[in-house]
């Protein structure tokens, strides 16, 4: 913004290089309102494979649901939300150590919720592979691996920007200052985002 | 009501606040049933439009920040 109003023929202070900066609402930072943009899009679509879900439940109104010869892992589910649900506190940890200087802190949080989260997706990828249905048999089927295949995807791509954010903090990007962890503070953001779907689709599928 | 989308601190409260509210639904839908678990969501999701409600006009309408 400074290079704009720096008359012609003097120099700016910071030698800004390139188009002067965009204006932006003094409210709220652009990369955020992107995530959040983005991640509101992303409810919808869980949404919409919700109403999916609810539309065949209802009208598949013939007997037990899930129907006769699906058994669903509870207990593995189970498992698995409580280490999803634990990387968030992780990432969190790891938010709050470089908010305070502690670059150690943050090194590990993001690593252990890498983990967490290669742990969750190693687990449900075995789960597939153990369930004895495929996507192929019948409703039940498409919208169980359509809903948590979904999920799935979601924590992949956000185990790809956790390690962005550990390479990034293991070569000492990050620091206390809001700006300079945003790096992490945005994948942070859909890290949780990713753990209240997963809770929502867990109750939802394998609970009601 | 602020935003949870505009921090990481704000985003990880939604997912205790959501995690504590799973538990009670989790426990009934797995010992009553999940009639009883589609019961507990309702009286959750009333009782947070009802604080959230209240909440609100505690609060007030705010004056818009000095820009």
């Amino acid at each position: 913004m400074e290079s704009a109003s720096v008359p012609a023929g003097h120099a700016p202070a910071d030698h800004h290089h390139g188009p002067p900066e965009a204006h932006q609402s003094s409210r709220i930072d652009r990369a955020t309102l992107g995530i959040l943009i983005f991640i509101v899009s992303e409810a919808m679509l869980f949404g919409a494979f919700f109403a999916s879900y609810f539309f065949l439940r209802v009208v598949s109104n013939e007997g037990p649901w899930p129907p006769e010869g699906f058994e669903l892992p509870v207990a593995i589910a189970g498992v698995n939300t409580a280490i999803l649900v634990s990387s968030s506190f992780t990432i969190h940890w790891a938010l709050e150590s470089i908010r305070k200087g502690n670059r150690r802190g943050l090194q590990l949080g993001l690593m252990a919720t890498w983990l967490l989260g290669a742990a969750f997706l190693f687990i449900q990828l075995n789960e597939y592979i153990h369930i004895g249905f495929s996507a192929r048999d019948g409703a039940f089927g498409s919208i169980f691996y359509g809903l948590t295949g979904l999920h799935g995807a979601h924590v992949f791509i956000g185990l790809l920007l956790l390690t962005f954010a550990n390479l990034r903090a293991f070569r000492g990007h990050f620091g206390p200052e809001a700006k300079s962890h945003l790096g992490v503070e945005l994948p942070g953001i859909y890290w949780h985002f990713v753990d209240v779907m997963w809770i929502i689709v867990f109750t939802v599928v394998y609970i009601l | 009501m602020d935003n949870p989308l505009r921090s990481e601190a704000a985003m990880f409260r939604v997912v205790v606040l959501v995690g504590i509210a799973a538990v009670p639904v989790i426990a009934l839908g797995l010992l009553a049933g999940a009639a009883w678990a589609l019961g507990a969501i309702v009286l959750e999701l009333a009782v947070s439009v009802v604080l959230l409600r209240r909440r609100s006009r505690a609060a007030g309408v705010q004056p818009p920040p000095p820009t």
